[in-house]
């Protein structure tokens, strides 16, 4: 499937559109990432060799259910003239394969700039400070003899618990800071 | 988001299923089991070379280049050294085994309960208990594994004594049973060998022969989880010539040593399993039989005591038979106790499987020998370890 993507970069510029509280909201929009793809966790190809080096393709068991999309957007929460700050957030709905579910996600974080002077702006990035829903389940496919393995790895499935997928969205944040020439 | 890997292989032509379907649809490692850690592994087997001093007595036997060698074979002073199995801090059949790289994953054969009915008393093997020699393989390939080592003065006839080893295997939990042992239809002296209807009727009849060949899912039989293990024998020699006197060797396939024996045709037990098969087709369902390979790597071949696969092909694998180091042993009571402690690791990491699965796990795990597929050689071919460790048949939810 090709991906779709869609980059808005929304600079202060009020929509012309009838509806005064969407015109509030895309105002208020500093950035707007839209994809068709599940982003808050690394999904299993199904591809693997086994311990015996025998090559097997178990893609169709984590092959998506559902249509996935993933938004990454920042709402400005406050702007002065020294002061900026913003909301960034983001939303998965997770993803569902046979062998594989990862739960919706929402994470909020927060930016901070402070313009100290004319030509000196600090920053304060904090992403997905705040972590709602995104967990992982993975389960394991079974050979003839409903002995259990990992059909993301081919290790036994008791071998696999250090291999077992999470949701892969850390908390990241940093200080910057913008000096103006 | 997606990996952009790609197998290095080819999509594997899929094993046949196993030969009995499974009902339940649970899975078989429900009550997976907890693994241990090489450091373990190697000391455990490490403890088992100094009990009884049995590698010691066997270092001072390689000093005189003579091998050690099994019932029924004979003198083989020339034999060793042919190979170079032993790798860096792995003793031979650990090595020949690949056994230790199941350890690594933390299989190790802990809280498997193996019963090693054989003799360790009777020092007539150069000075060495046959015994502590089977017990010495196991260990070599799980060394954790539980040991129950029942004694059995070889060599035995007798039906009670026999019925009482593996009863007493069972209550003690015995989920392995190595049977290193088994009669010689022919006799040292001369004389007819006891392979005629009759001899084989009066084996399938011995209530020690059908407590372990009648079918598990039978009420009276043994557990259904415990699995029976038995060395193939090594009169090959006497039975080929006994059945080329008798023209009923027929003909053996190019790949086959000529001078292979038949399981079927030249041991009794094997003979009366293929009876009782006519009339219980599940008969042995938990029961493999082992033979050994030439410890040469240049002679990938059968070894020429050992008898072959036969018409017991679907219950035949094979596998080395050195004791401790290259050289030091033949016979296939030595390449048994390789599928016994293999066994042991599978169960350690899947603790409820059936004897019957168990078996069929070992057999179509085996790496391929001789004539492609399954043959009347080599039968399922060499036992494979980390082939018992991965996936078998197709994978499903």
């Amino acid at each position: 499937m090709k991906k779709l993507l869609f980059l808005f970069l929304i600079i202060a510029s009020p929509a012309q559109a009838g509806n005064e509280r969407l015109q509030d909201l895309l105002a208020r929009i500093d950035y707007l990432q839209v994809e068709d793809t599940h982003r808050t966790s690394y999904v299993w190809n199904g591809r693997f060799n086994a311990i015996n080096g025998d090559a097997y393709d178990m893609a169709h068991f984590y092959r998506a259910k559902r249509p996935q999309f993933n938004v990454q957007a920042a709402i400005k929460w406050l702007e002065t003239p020294r002061l900026h700050l913003s909301l960034p957030v983001q939303i998965d709905n997770g993803y569902e394969a046979d062998l594989y579910r990862a739960k919706p996600y929402i994470g909020l974080g927060l930016v901070a700039q402070w313009a100290a002077t004319d030509r000196l702006v600090l920053g304060f990035h904090l992403h997905d400070a705040l972590q709602i829903g995104g967990a992982v389940r993975e389960s394991p496919c079974h050979d003839g003899f409903r002995r259990r393995f990992h059909c993301g790895t081919g290790l036994p499935w008791s071998d696999a618990g250090a291999y077992l997928r999470h949701s892969n969205v850390a908390t990241f944040g940093e200080l910057r800071l913008n000096w103006r020439f | 988001m997606r990996q952009p890997e790609k197998p290095t292989k080819p999509t594997k032509t899929l094993v046949p299923q196993p030969q009995q379907p499974l009902t339940a649809k649970q899975s078989t490692d429900a009550l997976r089991g907890t693994p241990s850690t090489e450091l373990n592994a190697r000391l455990a087997l490490a403890k088992a070379k100094e009990s009884g001093g049995i590698l010691h007595r066997l270092d001072n036997r390689q000093a005189n280049s003579n091998c050690y060698y099994d019932l029924f074979i004979g003198a083989c002073e020339n034999f060793r050294g042919t190979n170079s199995f032993t790798q860096t801090g792995n003793t031979v059949a650990t090595a020949d085994t690949q056994a230790h790289k199941a350890w690594e994953k933390g299989w190790t054969g802990k809280g498997v309960k193996v019963a090693v009915v054989d003799d360790y008393r009777q020092r007539n093997f150069r000075g060495i208990p046959h015994g502590y020699s089977t017990r010495g393989v196991v260990a070599q390939v799980a060394p954790e594994a539980e040991f129950y080592a029942h004694q059995l003065d070889l060599p035995s006839n007798d039906d009670s004594l026999l019925v009482a080893a593996y009863d007493e295997a069972q209550k003690r939990g015995a989920h392995i049973v190595n049977i290193s042992f088994g009669p010689n239809p022919f006799s040292k002296s001369g004389g007819p060998p006891r392979l005629t209807p009759a001899h084989v009727t009066a084996r399938m009849n011995r209530r020690s022969f059908q407590k372990i060949m009648q079918p598990a899912a039978n009420n009276d039989s043994y557990h259904p989880n415990m699995l029976f293990v038995h060395a193939a024998g090594n009169q090959s020699v006497a039975c080929v010539s006994y059945l080329s006197s008798q023209n009923t060797i027929g003909v053996v396939s190019i790949s086959a040593k000529p001078e292979n024996g038949p399981l079927g045709k030249c041991d009794t037990p094997a003979a009366a399993l293929l009876q009782l098969r006519k009339s219980e087709k599940d008969a042995g369902d938990r029961a493999i039989f082992v033979g050994a390979l030439h410890d040469d790597r240049k002679n990938a071949g059968l070894a020429d005591y050992s008898l072959r696969a036969g018409e017991l092909k679907n219950d035949y694998i094979v596998a080395h038979d050195n004791i401790w180091t290259d050289g030091d042993a033949r016979g296939t009571s030595f390449a048994a106790p390789r599928v016994t402690g293999a066994a042991a690791l599978v169960r350690h990491k899947w603790p409820n499987l059936t004897g019957p699965h168990l078996k069929q796990v070992l057999l179509l795990s085996a790496t391929d020998l001789g004539e492609k597929g399954v043959d009347e050689v080599f039968g399922h071919g060499k036992l494979n370890i980390i082939g018992a460790l991965s996936p078998i048949g197709g994978l499903t939810r």
